[in-house]
């Protein structure tokens, strides 16, 4: 991969260029303490430079507005983001990469029409498939939506959706058949979330801030055109997203992981003293650690290249993109549980810290919380673990509890 | 020369084929009672196959190739815990030769070491087992010719070597490197009583040997940079060996845990083993890539070669042997007996994690380099 990436060196020093003139300086400082209100405004800022140069949906095809970049290209935009400490683009991460695929993927040349554009002008999506009972076991899902004449509608609850109270549309998994096979009664819908009878109450979190939400549905009415997909085949079309584009979302966080994590940490440690006074940094043990995590961050770098050019030179991804996505969450937290213990009480204060459903907030305690997201959001590590043994190594399912 | 990919997946396959064939466990456990621990049939056809020859410059007879090609054959050979003089005579030795400056030393010693017909070893490890110059046991006198004198431990085939590089320091901690023949007067091999049996390190004792100036790797008292070289080789090699021998052992739990039922059912449904095998897959897949990272590093020095060795070592020794005492776990009791193969890979990767530079110490000097940088 090293010599298609050095063709790609001009390309670079534009992104970096563009970097060094776009991003703010003092970002950081001014979304400390942000609410979601003010996070999102000042996203949907970064969200029109973005767009303006192009960098926006980096992996889409131009034909839909996006940026047509090659997966390579897309790595290189990541390592630069993550080099110049970009602000991330936290507030689109639904619709850029699981609603926007899922259109181009499963979507008819009218709903590419009607929801694309739209998309790339900075609609905010959120993603409303777990519910307080259907979590792990998604198939298990209950909300429910019954048909009548060119309406489904819709009654439940969905829970832990992200941003739903900033959204402008949501992508649904409803039930539409009861009576079938867990996995193959379910149906993919798009929501207007002004639709009426829909009620999203954001949920405080961990950390303190409200980020994911409970949505409650009330006999909402959504058309049968916003169907993503047949009726009861909406599985299919959520399986079908886990795209390779991850990849480079991935390298781009593991960067960030390396340098605002790893690094930081080394930084942090030269400033933070130790129980007689010295510094941390000349305590073995604290090196010792340090070059540990280090070590993991590159062969983490090694594994993502390794799975990047495995889709450039065999197409595709396999269940291994669970390896990757595994070894990050937990070398994140990690990451953080290793400053927090460093840091000692030092680490503890709770300043202002920066708003995403990530963890770069600068706060080693609130970063090690918000890892939780990585452990627990998008699959447990469990459910990784058990996609790793069965489809990669071949393993025996879990026997269904009977009657399910 | 540097091989394609597809080349480099040949060469993989035939090695596979080759020692599945020719050692095979049968073959590897006869070899734990051999006093040399070596097939030299085998050896010979391995030489013919150019194992021995892939570092060596093609001037002498070698490949010329790259370190990519050298770690896929460690790694198969780990695959099998197969005892052979790879680390030793085709990694070690041809790396001291190669790195230092001598042509004479390269002339005499590199086309029959590329050919298999004579095996070298490098003394690179003091009596603690460290590579750091102050703690060899070798001491290089230049006061009226050179002495060596002192020893070295954990000297790989010293016991079957034709010649034995060593590192040595000075009264005041300089390092050179010296080539000793082990029938020269004064020099004592023992070998070591390792528990893994499918490496034979070697204790080996200077008393007083004369050394003449043309056994001289490199000019008295610079040999730092080779030492570095050859001891990241060292470091590299003894991961890929550890990468290959975990991943056997995973291959053979999770096809155990399939197979083997209890409560009427394969024990690989239960999760606590399911993700036993998933823990043993991540580790054997971030350390195949820490080890490609660090051969990078050896084939293109400008990433750096200690940190290359280190990235690998902080991380793949520990992990590799961990997967391999969930092999002997996933086993139950037909783990813990000695007709099982795993307790061989456990302690094989344990002595692998073992050599040229502990695990904390190499992520003590990354943290180190990370804080200073
Ligand atoms: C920060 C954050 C943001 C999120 N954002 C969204 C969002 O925008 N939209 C959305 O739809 N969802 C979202 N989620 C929900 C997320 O996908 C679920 O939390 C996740 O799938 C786990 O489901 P659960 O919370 O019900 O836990 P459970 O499934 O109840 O799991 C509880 C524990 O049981 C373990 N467990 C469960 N089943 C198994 C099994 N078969 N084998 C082994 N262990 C098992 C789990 O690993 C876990 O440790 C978000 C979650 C977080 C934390």
């Amino acid at each position: 991969m090293i010599e298609e990436l050095e063709a790609l060196e001009p390309f670079r020093e534009e992104v970096r260029q563009w970097c060094a003139t776009h991003i703010p300086k003092n970002w950081r400082t001014e979304q400390a303490g942000a609410d979601h209100h003010q996070f999102a405004t000042f996203h949907r800022w970064w969200g029109s430079q973005l767009r303006d140069a192009g960098y926006f949906a980096p992996h889409w095809p131009v034909e839909w507005g996006g940026g047509g970049f090659s997966l390579l290209q897309q790595v290189v935009l990541g390592e630069e983001f993550a080099r110049a400490d970009a602000p991330r683009n936290g507030l689109y991460q639904v619709a850029l990469y699981n609603a926007g695929p899922s259109i181009l993927h499963a979507g008819t040349d009218e709903q590419k029409r009607r929801f694309l554009p739209g998309i790339i002008n900075g609609t905010v999506w959120c993603q409303g498939f777990s519910e307080p009972n259907a979590g792990s076991d998604l198939a298990g899902l209950q909300t429910r939506a019954i048909r009548d004449g060119d309406h489904y509608v819709v009654t439940g609850q969905k829970v832990w959706t992200s941003l739903a109270m900033e959204a402008q549309h949501c992508i649904l998994l409803v039930r539409t058949d009861p009576t079938a096979k867990k996995h193959k009664g379910i149906t993919y819908l798009l929501m207007d979330m002004d639709s009426p009878g829909i009620e999203v109450r954001p949920i405080r979190q961990a950390t303190g801030q409200s980020e994911f939400c409970e949505t409650f549905l009330d006999e909402v009415r959504i058309p049968v055109e916003n169907r993503l997909g047949a009726e009861n085949e909406g599985w299919g079309v959520t399986q079908a997203t886990l795209a390779s584009e991850r990849g480079a979302v991935l390298i781009e966080l593991a960067e960030r992981l390396r340098r605002n994590g790893t690094l930081a940490l080394a930084e942090a440690a030269k400033v933070w003293k130790n129980d007689e006074g010295g510094s941390q940094a000349d305590d073995p043990a604290v090196q010792e650690i340090i070059g540990a995590r280090y070590a993991e961050s590159m062969a983490l770098r090694q594994l993502l290249n390794t799975m990047v050019t495995n889709v450039i030179r065999r197409g595709g991804v396999g269940p291994e993109a669970s390896v990757v996505k595994l070894f990050y969450s937990e070398l994140l937290q990690q990451v953080m549980k290793d400053a927090v213990s460093i840091g000692g009480p030092a680490a503890q204060n709770a300043q202002p810290s920066l708003m995403s459903a990530g963890w770069e907030s600068g706060v080693w305690l609130y970063d090690y919380i918000n890892a939780f997201g990585w452990t627990i959001g998008g699959g447990t590590s469990e459910i990784m673990r058990n996609i790793i043994g069965e489809r990669v190594l071949g393993l025996p399912r879990d026997p269904e509890p009977k009657g399910a | 020369m540097h091989l394609s990919d597809e080349e480099r997946d040949e060469l993989r396959d035939s090695a596979r084929k080759f020692l599945d064939n020719e050692l095979g466990s049968g073959r590897v456990r006869s070899l734990l009672d051999d006093p040399d621990g070596l097939d030299r049939t085998a050896w010979a056809t391995i030489a013919g196959l150019g194992w021995a020859a892939i570092l060596v410059p093609e001037e002498h007879g070698g490949m010329g190739a790259s370190w990519a090609e050298m770690a896929v054959i460690l790694h198969e050979v780990g695959r099998r815990v197969a005892p052979l003089p790879l680390l030793s005579s085709a990694v070690l030795g041809v790396e001291a030769l190669v790195g230092g400056s001598s042509d004479t030393l390269r002339a005499a010693w590199l086309p029959d070491v590329a050919a298999g017909e004579r095996i070298l070893t490098v003394a690179a490890m003091g009596p603690t087992g460290s590579v750091v110059a102050s703690e060899l046991g070798a001491v290089l006198t230049t006061s009226g010719g050179l002495r060596l004198n002192g020893s070295a431990r954990f000297v790989p085939d010293a016991h079957i070597a034709d010649g034995i590089i060593v590192a040595a320091r000075d009264a005041q901690g300089a390092m050179s490197y010296v080539l000793v023949e082990p029938s020269a007067a004064g020099v004592s091999v023992e070998v070591e009583q390792t528990v893994d049996q499918t490496r034979r390190l070697a204790w080996v004792r200077f008393d007083d040997v004369a050394v003449s100036e043309s056994a001289l790797l490199v000019e008295p008292g610079t040999a730092d940079a080779l030492h570095a070289r050859v001891t990241a080789a060292g470091a590299v090699a003894v991961c890929a060996d550890a990468v290959g021998a975990a991943e056997q052992m995973l291959f053979t739990s999770s096809k155990y845990a399939v197979e083997r039922h209890q409560f009427g059912r394969p024990i690989g449904s239960f999760q606590a083993v399911k993700h036993h095998c998933a823990n043993m897959l991540i580790a054997v897949e971030a350390s195949r890539a820490a080890v490609a990272f660090a051969v990078d590093g050896l084939d293109d020095p400008s990433i750096g070669v200690a940190e290359a060795a280190a990235v690998a070592k902080s991380f793949v020794g520990p992990a590799c042997a961990d997967a391999c005492q969930l092999a002997v776990q996933v086993h139950g009791g037909i783990g813990f007996t000695w007709e099982h193969d795993a307790h061989l890979y456990l302690k094989r990767t344990k002595l692998d994690e073992s050599l040229y530079g502990s695990t904390a110490w190499h992520r003590r000097r990354l943290g180190r380099q990370i804080l200073a940088g």
